[in-house]
Protein backbone atom coordinates (compact mmCIF):
# COMPACT_ATOMS: atom_id res chain seq x y z
CA UNK A 1 0.00 0.00 0.00
CA UNK A 2 1.12 3.35 -0.81
CA UNK A 3 0.52 5.80 2.21
CA UNK A 4 -1.43 9.06 0.68
CA UNK A 5 -1.47 13.09 2.01
CA UNK A 6 -5.14 13.90 2.10
CA UNK A 7 -4.67 16.56 -0.78
CA UNK A 8 -3.10 13.83 -3.04
CA UNK A 9 -5.70 11.77 -2.41
CA UNK A 10 -8.25 14.39 -3.34
CA UNK A 11 -6.45 15.11 -6.50
CA UNK A 12 -6.71 11.07 -7.29
CA UNK A 13 -10.40 11.39 -6.27
CA UNK A 14 -10.53 14.25 -9.16
CA UNK A 15 -9.15 12.12 -11.46
CA UNK A 16 -10.88 9.15 -10.93
CA UNK A 17 -13.95 10.86 -11.16
CA UNK A 18 -13.04 12.99 -14.60
CA UNK A 19 -11.87 9.13 -16.09
CA UNK A 20 -15.74 7.47 -14.84
CA UNK A 21 -17.62 10.58 -16.03
CA UNK A 22 -15.69 9.95 -19.52
CA UNK A 23 -16.56 6.44 -19.25
CA UNK A 24 -19.95 7.28 -17.66
CA UNK A 25 -20.80 9.23 -21.58
CA UNK A 26 -18.56 6.46 -23.77
CA UNK A 27 -21.09 3.69 -21.91
CA UNK A 28 -24.12 6.31 -22.17
CA UNK A 29 -23.76 6.21 -26.02
CA UNK A 30 -23.83 2.29 -26.24
CA UNK A 31 -26.48 2.17 -24.25
CA UNK A 32 -28.74 4.46 -25.79
CA UNK A 33 -28.87 2.11 -28.73
CA UNK A 34 -28.80 -0.82 -26.79
CA UNK A 35 -31.32 -0.08 -24.88
CA UNK A 36 -34.16 0.92 -28.40
CA UNK A 37 -32.59 -1.81 -30.46
CA UNK A 38 -31.43 -4.72 -28.52
CA UNK A 39 -28.30 -3.66 -30.62
CA UNK A 40 -24.74 -3.95 -29.70
CA UNK A 41 -23.13 -1.11 -32.10
CA UNK A 42 -19.38 -1.95 -32.14
CA UNK A 43 -19.19 0.52 -34.47
CA UNK A 44 -19.60 3.13 -31.87
CA UNK A 45 -15.76 3.28 -31.70
CA UNK A 46 -15.86 4.76 -34.46
CA UNK A 47 -17.58 7.32 -33.85
CA UNK A 48 -14.82 8.60 -31.72
CA UNK A 49 -12.54 7.80 -34.38
CA UNK A 50 -14.44 10.01 -36.63
CA UNK A 51 -14.39 12.58 -34.30
CA UNK A 52 -11.13 12.74 -33.74
CA UNK A 53 -10.26 13.22 -37.13
CA UNK A 54 -12.99 15.95 -37.27
CA UNK A 55 -11.15 17.66 -35.26
CA UNK A 56 -7.71 17.02 -36.17
CA UNK A 57 -8.75 18.20 -40.17
CA UNK A 58 -9.78 21.74 -38.65
CA UNK A 59 -7.38 22.15 -36.19
CA UNK A 60 -4.79 21.56 -38.56
CA UNK A 61 -6.38 23.59 -41.34
CA UNK A 62 -5.89 26.33 -38.64
CA UNK A 63 -9.13 26.32 -37.21
CA UNK A 64 -9.37 26.69 -33.73
CA UNK A 65 -9.91 23.73 -31.07
CA UNK A 66 -13.33 24.91 -30.30
CA UNK A 67 -14.21 24.54 -33.82
CA UNK A 68 -12.85 21.29 -34.55
CA UNK A 69 -15.07 20.14 -31.30
CA UNK A 70 -18.39 21.63 -32.99
CA UNK A 71 -17.65 19.99 -36.58
CA UNK A 72 -16.35 16.37 -34.75
CA UNK A 73 -19.47 16.04 -32.64
CA UNK A 74 -21.46 16.84 -35.56
CA UNK A 75 -19.71 14.00 -37.97
CA UNK A 76 -19.67 11.20 -35.14
CA UNK A 77 -23.98 12.37 -35.00
CA UNK A 78 -24.51 12.20 -38.45
CA UNK A 79 -21.99 9.12 -39.38
CA UNK A 80 -24.13 7.48 -36.44
CA UNK A 81 -27.25 8.34 -38.28
CA UNK A 82 -25.92 7.59 -41.79
CA UNK A 83 -24.60 4.20 -40.42
CA UNK A 84 -28.42 3.05 -38.99
CA UNK A 85 -29.70 4.46 -42.73
CA UNK A 86 -27.30 2.19 -44.56
CA UNK A 87 -26.36 -0.86 -42.35
CA UNK A 88 -28.86 -1.55 -39.92
CA UNK A 89 -32.06 -0.17 -41.32
CA UNK A 90 -31.99 -3.21 -43.93
CA UNK A 91 -31.66 -5.51 -41.59
CA UNK A 92 -34.47 -4.67 -39.03
CA UNK A 93 -35.89 -7.85 -37.86
CA UNK A 94 -32.83 -9.85 -38.38
CA UNK A 95 -31.16 -11.84 -35.78
CA UNK A 96 -28.93 -10.33 -33.12
CA UNK A 97 -25.94 -11.91 -34.59
CA UNK A 98 -26.54 -10.71 -38.11
CA UNK A 99 -26.79 -7.02 -36.58
CA UNK A 100 -23.85 -7.75 -34.48
CA UNK A 101 -21.72 -8.32 -37.97
CA UNK A 102 -23.14 -5.54 -39.52
CA UNK A 103 -21.49 -3.38 -37.06
CA UNK A 104 -18.30 -4.84 -37.10
CA UNK A 105 -18.51 -4.45 -40.67
CA UNK A 106 -18.99 -1.01 -40.47
CA UNK A 107 -16.35 -0.34 -37.75
CA UNK A 108 -13.77 -1.88 -40.29
CA UNK A 109 -14.92 0.46 -43.59
CA UNK A 110 -15.23 3.47 -41.84
CA UNK A 111 -10.83 2.38 -40.09
CA UNK A 112 -10.04 1.61 -43.64
CA UNK A 113 -11.31 4.98 -45.38
CA UNK A 114 -9.84 6.63 -43.28
CA UNK A 115 -6.74 4.56 -43.43
CA UNK A 116 -7.12 5.50 -47.47
CA UNK A 117 -8.54 9.28 -47.46
CA UNK A 118 -6.18 10.26 -44.71
CA UNK A 119 -2.99 7.98 -43.44
CA UNK A 120 -2.39 4.91 -41.69
CA UNK A 121 -0.34 6.84 -39.43
CA UNK A 122 -1.34 8.91 -36.26
CA UNK A 123 -1.88 12.34 -36.82
CA UNK A 124 -0.97 14.20 -34.14
CA UNK A 125 -2.90 17.74 -33.28
CA UNK A 126 -1.97 20.72 -30.90
CA UNK A 127 -4.49 20.72 -27.84
CA UNK A 128 -5.33 23.85 -26.36
CA UNK A 129 -2.51 24.62 -23.73
CA UNK A 130 -5.29 25.62 -20.88
CA UNK A 131 -6.24 22.10 -20.74
CA UNK A 132 -2.98 21.27 -19.01
CA UNK A 133 -3.58 24.24 -16.60
CA UNK A 134 -3.76 23.55 -12.86
CA UNK A 135 -6.68 25.82 -10.86
CA UNK A 136 -6.45 25.70 -7.13
CA UNK A 137 -9.54 25.13 -5.05
CA UNK A 138 -9.55 25.92 -1.75
CA UNK A 139 -6.13 24.50 -1.45
CA UNK A 140 -6.52 21.90 -4.09
CA UNK A 141 -4.41 21.84 -7.30
CA UNK A 142 -6.99 20.51 -9.90
CA UNK A 143 -6.33 20.39 -13.86
CA UNK A 144 -8.74 22.08 -16.16
CA UNK A 145 -8.92 18.96 -18.01
CA UNK A 146 -10.56 16.66 -15.69
CA UNK A 147 -13.11 19.50 -14.43
CA UNK A 148 -14.51 20.27 -17.54
CA UNK A 149 -14.88 16.48 -18.52
CA UNK A 150 -16.49 16.13 -15.01
CA UNK A 151 -18.72 19.44 -15.21
CA UNK A 152 -19.75 18.18 -19.59
CA UNK A 153 -20.63 14.81 -17.73
CA UNK A 154 -23.13 16.21 -15.36
CA UNK A 155 -24.55 18.82 -18.26
CA UNK A 156 -24.75 15.79 -20.27
CA UNK A 157 -26.68 13.80 -18.38
CA UNK A 158 -28.70 16.10 -17.15
CA UNK A 159 -29.57 17.32 -20.47
CA UNK A 160 -30.87 13.54 -21.37
CA UNK A 161 -32.42 12.83 -18.32
CA UNK A 162 -34.45 15.95 -19.11
CA UNK A 163 -35.26 15.02 -22.61
CA UNK A 164 -36.10 11.21 -21.59
CA UNK A 165 -38.48 12.51 -18.53
CA UNK A 166 -39.48 15.61 -20.10
CA UNK A 167 -40.18 15.76 -23.53
CA UNK A 168 -42.92 13.74 -25.55
CA UNK A 169 -40.19 12.40 -27.88
CA UNK A 170 -38.29 11.44 -24.33
CA UNK A 171 -41.47 9.37 -23.56
CA UNK A 172 -41.64 7.39 -26.76
CA UNK A 173 -37.83 6.32 -26.84
CA UNK A 174 -38.85 4.97 -23.19
CA UNK A 175 -41.43 3.20 -24.19
CA UNK A 176 -39.79 1.76 -27.66
CA UNK A 177 -37.31 0.38 -25.40
CA UNK A 178 -39.46 -1.32 -23.08
CA UNK A 179 -41.08 -2.91 -25.59
CA UNK A 180 -40.90 -2.15 -28.98
CA UNK A 181 -44.17 -3.62 -30.32
CA UNK A 182 -46.70 -1.87 -28.49
CA UNK A 183 -45.20 1.49 -29.06
CA UNK A 184 -45.60 1.62 -32.17
CA UNK A 185 -49.56 0.60 -31.55
CA UNK A 186 -48.99 4.11 -29.17
CA UNK A 187 -48.29 5.74 -32.86
CA UNK A 188 -44.99 5.85 -32.56
CA UNK A 189 -42.90 5.18 -35.86
CA UNK A 190 -39.89 2.77 -35.58
CA UNK A 191 -37.97 4.49 -37.80
CA UNK A 192 -38.00 8.05 -35.94
CA UNK A 193 -37.61 6.51 -32.78
CA UNK A 194 -34.35 4.48 -34.06
CA UNK A 195 -33.15 7.28 -35.96
CA UNK A 196 -33.15 9.44 -32.68
CA UNK A 197 -31.46 7.11 -30.49
CA UNK A 198 -28.57 6.40 -33.32
CA UNK A 199 -28.42 10.61 -33.60
CA UNK A 200 -28.34 10.82 -29.89
CA UNK A 201 -26.19 8.05 -29.49
CA UNK A 202 -23.83 9.78 -31.86
CA UNK A 203 -24.03 13.23 -29.99
CA UNK A 204 -22.68 11.32 -26.91
CA UNK A 205 -19.82 9.63 -28.61
CA UNK A 206 -18.73 13.12 -30.59
CA UNK A 207 -18.80 14.76 -26.82
CA UNK A 208 -16.86 11.64 -24.94
CA UNK A 209 -14.88 11.88 -28.89
CA UNK A 210 -13.91 15.69 -27.98
CA UNK A 211 -12.81 15.22 -24.27
CA UNK A 212 -11.01 11.73 -25.11
CA UNK A 213 -8.85 13.29 -28.07
CA UNK A 214 -8.08 16.49 -25.79
CA UNK A 215 -5.89 13.91 -23.59
CA UNK A 216 -4.18 11.96 -25.94
CA UNK A 217 -3.79 15.25 -28.86
CA UNK A 218 -3.88 12.18 -31.74
CA UNK A 219 -6.09 10.31 -34.09
CA UNK A 220 -5.21 7.22 -35.56
CA UNK A 221 -7.54 4.46 -37.57
CA UNK A 222 -8.07 2.14 -34.94
CA UNK A 223 -8.25 4.62 -32.61
CA UNK A 224 -12.10 3.17 -31.06
CA UNK A 225 -10.98 -0.20 -30.28
CA UNK A 226 -10.62 1.24 -26.52
CA UNK A 227 -13.96 3.49 -25.66
CA UNK A 228 -16.21 1.01 -27.42
CA UNK A 229 -14.18 -1.55 -24.94
CA UNK A 230 -14.33 0.56 -21.96
CA UNK A 231 -18.17 1.71 -23.08
CA UNK A 232 -18.54 -1.91 -23.54
CA UNK A 233 -17.35 -3.10 -19.99
CA UNK A 234 -18.94 -0.25 -18.37
CA UNK A 235 -22.72 -1.28 -19.80
CA UNK A 236 -21.99 -4.88 -18.89
CA UNK A 237 -21.06 -3.44 -14.98
CA UNK A 238 -23.85 -1.53 -14.81
CA UNK A 239 -26.80 -3.84 -16.40
CA UNK A 240 -27.46 -3.58 -20.20
CA UNK A 241 -29.29 -1.10 -21.54
CA UNK A 242 -30.04 0.44 -18.59
CA UNK A 243 -29.08 3.93 -18.69
CA UNK A 244 -28.56 4.63 -14.86
CA UNK A 245 -26.35 1.35 -15.05
CA UNK A 246 -23.97 2.41 -17.94
CA UNK A 247 -23.43 5.43 -16.06
CA UNK A 248 -22.38 3.79 -12.90
CA UNK A 249 -20.61 1.45 -14.72
CA UNK A 250 -18.32 4.12 -16.55
CA UNK A 251 -17.49 5.86 -13.15
CA UNK A 252 -17.34 2.30 -11.46
CA UNK A 253 -14.75 1.26 -14.09
CA UNK A 254 -12.85 4.76 -13.99
CA UNK A 255 -12.59 4.60 -10.17
CA UNK A 256 -10.99 1.35 -10.34
CA UNK A 257 -8.45 1.65 -13.15
CA UNK A 258 -7.50 5.58 -11.53
CA UNK A 259 -7.05 2.90 -7.79
CA UNK A 260 -5.21 0.63 -9.34
CA UNK A 261 -2.62 2.84 -11.04
CA UNK A 262 -2.12 4.75 -8.43
CA UNK A 263 -1.62 1.40 -5.89
CA UNK A 264 -0.38 -0.65 -7.84
CA UNK A 265 3.56 -1.05 -7.73
CA UNK A 266 5.20 0.67 -10.60
CA UNK A 267 6.01 -2.68 -12.48
CA UNK A 268 2.23 -3.70 -12.40
CA UNK A 269 1.44 -0.23 -14.40
CA UNK A 270 0.82 -2.52 -18.15
CA UNK A 271 -1.37 -4.47 -16.16
CA UNK A 272 -3.84 -1.61 -14.80
CA UNK A 273 -6.71 -3.40 -17.76
CA UNK A 274 -5.92 -6.64 -16.64
CA UNK A 275 -6.65 -6.13 -13.25
CA UNK A 276 -8.97 -3.70 -13.84
CA UNK A 277 -11.15 -6.33 -16.43
CA UNK A 278 -10.46 -8.90 -13.46
CA UNK A 279 -12.86 -6.74 -11.35
CA UNK A 280 -15.19 -6.86 -13.69
CA UNK A 281 -15.49 -10.54 -13.63
CA UNK A 282 -15.55 -10.40 -9.57
CA UNK A 283 -18.52 -7.44 -10.10
CA UNK A 284 -20.31 -9.69 -12.56
CA UNK A 285 -19.72 -13.24 -10.48
CA UNK A 286 -21.83 -12.01 -7.42
CA UNK A 287 -24.25 -9.81 -9.90
CA UNK A 288 -24.55 -11.45 -12.89
CA UNK A 289 -27.32 -8.97 -14.36
CA UNK A 290 -25.27 -5.95 -13.84
CA UNK A 291 -25.25 -3.78 -10.45
CA UNK A 292 -28.85 -2.09 -12.05
CA UNK A 293 -29.56 -4.94 -13.88
CA UNK A 294 -32.72 -6.47 -14.96
CA UNK A 295 -34.64 -6.56 -18.17
CA UNK A 296 -32.67 -4.10 -21.10
CA UNK A 297 -34.41 -1.13 -20.71
CA UNK A 298 -33.75 2.70 -21.10
CA UNK A 299 -34.28 3.88 -17.74
CA UNK A 300 -33.10 7.12 -16.32
CA UNK B 1 -56.06 18.43 -33.13
CA UNK B 2 -57.00 14.94 -34.66
CA UNK B 3 -60.47 15.90 -36.28
CA UNK B 4 -62.07 12.93 -37.82
CA UNK B 5 -65.35 12.79 -39.05
CA UNK B 6 -67.87 10.65 -35.70
CA UNK B 7 -68.30 7.19 -37.39
CA UNK B 8 -66.39 5.28 -39.72
CA UNK B 9 -67.03 2.00 -41.23
CA UNK B 10 -63.54 -0.75 -41.21
CA UNK B 11 -63.97 -2.97 -44.32
CA UNK B 12 -61.56 -6.13 -44.94
CA UNK B 13 -61.57 -8.20 -48.21
CA UNK B 14 -60.19 -11.05 -48.74
CA UNK B 15 -57.61 -10.91 -45.87
CA UNK B 16 -54.71 -13.56 -46.36
CA UNK B 17 -51.91 -13.26 -43.48
CA UNK B 18 -50.00 -15.79 -41.72
CA UNK B 19 -46.10 -16.32 -40.36
CA UNK B 20 -43.14 -17.52 -42.03
CA UNK B 21 -44.51 -20.10 -44.91
CA UNK B 22 -47.81 -20.45 -43.45
CA UNK B 23 -51.25 -18.78 -44.13
CA UNK B 24 -53.27 -18.38 -41.18
CA UNK B 25 -55.76 -16.19 -42.78
CA UNK B 26 -57.35 -17.11 -45.98
CA UNK B 27 -59.21 -14.79 -47.24
CA UNK B 28 -61.37 -12.87 -44.51
CA UNK B 29 -63.92 -10.39 -45.30
CA UNK B 30 -64.71 -7.92 -42.07
CA UNK B 31 -66.95 -4.83 -41.86
CA UNK B 32 -67.21 -3.24 -38.53
CA UNK B 33 -69.71 -0.35 -38.67
CA UNK B 34 -69.50 3.06 -36.14
CA UNK B 35 -71.89 2.34 -33.30
CA UNK B 36 -71.89 -1.38 -33.06
CA UNK B 37 -69.82 -4.19 -31.91
CA UNK B 38 -68.94 -6.89 -33.72
CA UNK B 39 -67.79 -9.89 -31.73
CA UNK B 40 -65.14 -12.32 -33.29
CA UNK B 41 -65.02 -16.14 -32.55
CA UNK B 42 -63.71 -19.47 -33.24
CA UNK B 43 -61.04 -21.96 -31.87
CA UNK B 44 -57.97 -21.25 -30.71
CA UNK B 45 -56.16 -20.81 -33.94
CA UNK B 46 -58.30 -20.13 -35.78
CA UNK B 47 -56.48 -16.56 -36.73
CA UNK B 48 -58.50 -14.24 -34.36
CA UNK B 49 -55.22 -12.47 -32.83
CA UNK B 50 -53.58 -12.48 -36.49
CA UNK B 51 -56.59 -10.82 -38.23
CA UNK B 52 -56.81 -7.99 -35.45
CA UNK B 53 -52.70 -7.53 -35.86
CA UNK B 54 -53.12 -8.18 -39.75
CA UNK B 55 -55.78 -4.92 -39.61
CA UNK B 56 -53.21 -2.92 -37.71
CA UNK B 57 -50.09 -3.87 -39.82
CA UNK B 58 -48.30 -5.58 -37.48
CA UNK B 59 -48.81 -8.39 -39.34
CA UNK B 60 -48.21 -8.22 -43.10
CA UNK B 61 -51.47 -7.92 -45.53
CA UNK B 62 -50.96 -10.78 -47.84
CA UNK B 63 -53.50 -10.18 -50.57
CA UNK B 64 -56.69 -8.47 -49.77
CA UNK B 65 -57.74 -4.83 -49.01
CA UNK B 66 -58.17 -2.98 -45.67
CA UNK B 67 -60.31 0.62 -46.10
CA UNK B 68 -61.49 2.66 -43.47
CA UNK B 69 -64.58 5.07 -44.73
CA UNK B 70 -63.39 4.02 -48.39
CA UNK B 71 -60.08 5.02 -47.97
CA UNK B 72 -57.17 2.14 -48.75
CA UNK B 73 -54.82 1.52 -45.33
CA UNK B 74 -52.68 -1.12 -48.11
CA UNK B 75 -50.23 -2.67 -46.36
CA UNK B 76 -50.47 -0.79 -43.40
CA UNK B 77 -48.14 0.13 -40.24
CA UNK B 78 -49.81 0.57 -36.43
CA UNK B 79 -48.61 4.18 -36.32
CA UNK B 80 -50.66 4.64 -39.82
CA UNK B 81 -53.30 2.68 -38.96
CA UNK B 82 -53.97 4.32 -35.80
CA UNK B 83 -53.10 8.08 -37.55
CA UNK B 84 -56.63 6.39 -39.41
CA UNK B 85 -58.29 5.83 -36.12
CA UNK B 86 -57.92 2.14 -35.96
CA UNK B 87 -56.58 1.41 -32.08
CA UNK B 88 -55.80 -2.27 -31.27
CA UNK B 89 -55.43 -3.09 -27.58
CA UNK B 90 -53.12 -6.61 -27.77
CA UNK B 91 -53.83 -9.99 -25.88
CA UNK B 92 -51.14 -8.86 -23.69
CA UNK B 93 -53.21 -5.83 -22.84
CA UNK B 94 -48.87 -3.80 -23.71
CA UNK B 95 -49.57 -1.61 -20.60
CA UNK B 96 -45.98 -0.29 -19.72
CA UNK B 97 -45.09 -1.65 -16.87
CA UNK B 98 -42.46 1.03 -15.63
CA UNK B 99 -44.50 3.66 -16.47
CA UNK B 100 -46.78 5.05 -14.21
CA UNK B 101 -50.24 5.05 -15.01
CA UNK B 102 -50.54 9.19 -16.17
CA UNK B 103 -47.19 8.06 -18.44
CA UNK B 104 -49.25 5.01 -19.83
CA UNK B 105 -51.96 7.27 -20.34
CA UNK B 106 -50.35 10.23 -21.90
CA UNK B 107 -48.17 7.67 -24.70
CA UNK B 108 -51.60 6.45 -25.43
CA UNK B 109 -51.98 9.88 -27.02
CA UNK B 110 -48.88 10.60 -28.34
CA UNK B 111 -50.27 11.29 -32.02
CA UNK B 112 -52.53 13.78 -30.62
CA UNK B 113 -50.38 17.19 -31.18
CA UNK B 114 -53.12 19.30 -29.37
CA UNK B 115 -51.62 19.50 -25.66
CA UNK B 116 -54.64 20.99 -24.49
CA UNK B 117 -57.03 17.65 -26.19
CA UNK B 118 -54.30 15.15 -24.19
CA UNK B 119 -55.20 17.20 -20.96
CA UNK B 120 -59.13 16.60 -22.00
CA UNK B 121 -58.98 13.03 -22.60
CA UNK B 122 -56.64 12.32 -19.61
CA UNK B 123 -59.43 14.19 -17.74
CA UNK B 124 -62.21 12.04 -19.43
CA UNK B 125 -60.28 8.83 -18.83
CA UNK B 126 -59.71 9.80 -15.32
CA UNK B 127 -63.85 10.29 -14.94
CA UNK B 128 -64.45 7.16 -16.53
CA UNK B 129 -62.04 4.95 -14.63
CA UNK B 130 -62.14 6.42 -11.23
CA UNK B 131 -59.38 3.79 -10.93
CA UNK B 132 -56.76 5.17 -12.67
CA UNK B 133 -57.05 8.97 -11.03
CA UNK B 134 -56.33 7.12 -7.80
CA UNK B 135 -53.73 4.94 -9.41
CA UNK B 136 -52.15 8.12 -11.54
CA UNK B 137 -48.50 8.12 -9.93
CA UNK B 138 -48.30 4.36 -9.45
CA UNK B 139 -45.93 2.12 -11.53
CA UNK B 140 -48.68 0.51 -14.23
CA UNK B 141 -46.81 -2.87 -13.47
CA UNK B 142 -48.41 -3.00 -10.33
CA UNK B 143 -51.93 -2.55 -11.02
CA UNK B 144 -54.15 -5.80 -10.92
CA UNK B 145 -55.29 -7.56 -14.33
CA UNK B 146 -58.97 -5.81 -14.08
CA UNK B 147 -57.56 -2.39 -13.11
CA UNK B 148 -54.53 -3.48 -16.14
CA UNK B 149 -57.47 -3.98 -18.63
CA UNK B 150 -59.28 -0.77 -17.63
CA UNK B 151 -55.62 1.35 -18.50
CA UNK B 152 -55.16 -0.53 -21.60
CA UNK B 153 -58.81 0.29 -22.85
CA UNK B 154 -58.64 3.83 -21.64
CA UNK B 155 -55.10 4.21 -23.03
CA UNK B 156 -56.30 3.18 -26.16
CA UNK B 157 -59.38 6.15 -25.88
CA UNK B 158 -56.23 9.13 -25.74
CA UNK B 159 -56.20 8.54 -29.69
CA UNK B 160 -59.97 9.30 -29.63
CA UNK B 161 -59.93 6.01 -32.27
CA UNK B 162 -63.09 5.66 -34.32
CA UNK B 163 -62.42 1.33 -34.55
CA UNK B 164 -61.58 -0.34 -31.78
CA UNK B 165 -60.15 -3.78 -31.95
CA UNK B 166 -59.87 -5.62 -28.46
CA UNK B 167 -58.16 -8.79 -28.35
CA UNK B 168 -59.62 -11.11 -25.20
CA UNK B 169 -59.98 -8.19 -23.05
CA UNK B 170 -61.48 -10.51 -20.79
CA UNK B 171 -58.43 -12.90 -20.50
CA UNK B 172 -57.63 -13.56 -17.53
CA UNK B 173 -60.09 -11.80 -15.06
CA UNK B 174 -62.56 -12.88 -12.29
CA UNK B 175 -66.26 -13.36 -13.51
CA UNK B 176 -67.09 -10.50 -12.05
CA UNK B 177 -64.67 -7.95 -13.62
CA UNK B 178 -65.69 -9.63 -16.65
CA UNK B 179 -69.18 -8.07 -16.65
CA UNK B 180 -67.83 -5.02 -16.16
CA UNK B 181 -65.40 -5.30 -19.15
CA UNK B 182 -68.48 -6.50 -21.18
CA UNK B 183 -70.22 -3.50 -20.57
CA UNK B 184 -67.16 -1.14 -20.87
CA UNK B 185 -67.10 -2.46 -24.27
CA UNK B 186 -70.78 -1.83 -24.81
CA UNK B 187 -70.54 1.54 -23.87
CA UNK B 188 -67.33 2.72 -26.03
CA UNK B 189 -69.35 1.42 -28.93
CA UNK B 190 -72.74 3.46 -27.77
CA UNK B 191 -70.19 6.38 -27.74
CA UNK B 192 -69.89 6.19 -31.91
CA UNK B 193 -67.20 4.16 -31.61
CA UNK B 194 -67.29 1.02 -33.97
CA UNK B 195 -65.70 -2.32 -32.15
CA UNK B 196 -64.04 -5.73 -32.93
CA UNK B 197 -63.73 -7.83 -30.30
CA UNK B 198 -61.81 -11.33 -30.10
CA UNK B 199 -63.19 -13.22 -27.59
CA UNK B 200 -63.35 -16.72 -25.70
CA UNK B 201 -66.09 -15.63 -23.26
CA UNK B 202 -69.06 -16.44 -26.18
CA UNK B 203 -72.19 -16.20 -24.43
CA UNK B 204 -71.17 -12.89 -22.55
CA UNK B 205 -69.73 -11.34 -25.95
CA UNK B 206 -72.73 -12.42 -28.17
CA UNK B 207 -75.21 -10.75 -25.19
CA UNK B 208 -73.22 -7.77 -25.57
CA UNK B 209 -72.34 -7.48 -29.33
CA UNK B 210 -74.48 -6.38 -32.59
CA UNK B 211 -72.96 -8.92 -34.88
CA UNK B 212 -70.90 -11.75 -34.71
CA UNK B 213 -68.80 -14.23 -36.61
CA UNK B 214 -67.15 -17.52 -36.46
CA UNK B 215 -63.37 -17.95 -37.80
CA UNK B 216 -61.72 -21.10 -38.10
CA UNK B 217 -59.08 -22.54 -40.04
CA UNK B 218 -58.59 -19.40 -41.35
CA UNK B 219 -61.38 -18.04 -42.87
CA UNK B 220 -65.29 -17.17 -41.38
CA UNK B 221 -67.65 -20.13 -41.07
CA UNK B 222 -70.53 -18.30 -39.97
CA UNK B 223 -71.66 -14.78 -39.23
CA UNK B 224 -74.79 -13.11 -38.33
CA UNK B 225 -76.86 -10.94 -35.48
CA UNK B 226 -75.72 -11.77 -32.43
CA UNK B 227 -79.19 -13.01 -31.51
CA UNK B 228 -79.18 -15.25 -34.73
CA UNK B 229 -75.92 -16.89 -33.41
CA UNK B 230 -76.59 -17.63 -29.66
CA UNK B 231 -80.16 -19.01 -31.59
CA UNK B 232 -78.14 -21.15 -33.86
CA UNK B 233 -76.01 -22.62 -30.69
CA UNK B 234 -75.83 -26.14 -31.91
CA UNK B 235 -74.89 -25.02 -36.04
CA UNK B 236 -71.99 -22.70 -33.85
CA UNK B 237 -70.74 -25.50 -31.83
CA UNK B 238 -69.99 -27.44 -35.66
CA UNK B 239 -68.17 -24.27 -36.98
CA UNK B 240 -66.10 -24.11 -33.69
CA UNK B 241 -65.52 -28.61 -33.98
CA UNK B 242 -64.75 -27.37 -37.69
CA UNK B 243 -61.53 -25.48 -36.57
CA UNK B 244 -58.17 -26.93 -35.99
CA UNK B 245 -57.98 -28.02 -32.97
CA UNK B 246 -61.47 -28.03 -32.27
CA UNK B 247 -61.24 -26.70 -28.73
CA UNK B 248 -62.65 -23.00 -27.82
Amino acid sequence: MVSMAPAELLQQLVNALSLGSLYAMLALGLAIVFGVMKLLNFAYGELITVCAYGVYVMVSSGQSFLVGAVVGVIAATAVSVLTERVAFRPLRGAPFITVLFSSFAVAVIIQNLIRQLVSPRPRGFATPGFLDDLVSIGGLNVGVLPLITIATAVTLMAGIVALLQRTKVGLAMRAAAQDFENARLMGISANRVILLAFALSGFVAGIAGVLWVARTGAATPAMGFVPVLKAFVATVIGGLGNLRGAVLGGMVLGVVEVTLVVFLPNGAAPFVDAFALLAVVAVLYFRPQGLIGVAAEVRT
Amino acid sequence: MIQRPAGATLEARGVVSGYGAGEVLRGVDVDVHAGEVVAVLGPNGAGKTTLLRTLVGLNKLRRGTVTIDGTSLGRTSPERALGHGVALVPESRGIFGEFTVEENLRVGGYLERSATAVRERLEDAFERFPILRERRSQSAGTLSGGEQQQLAIARALMSDPRILLLDEPSLGLAPLIVDTVMALVRSLADDGRGVLLVEQHVTQALEMADRGFVLAEGRVRMSGQAAQLIDSGLEMAEAYLGGVDGTG
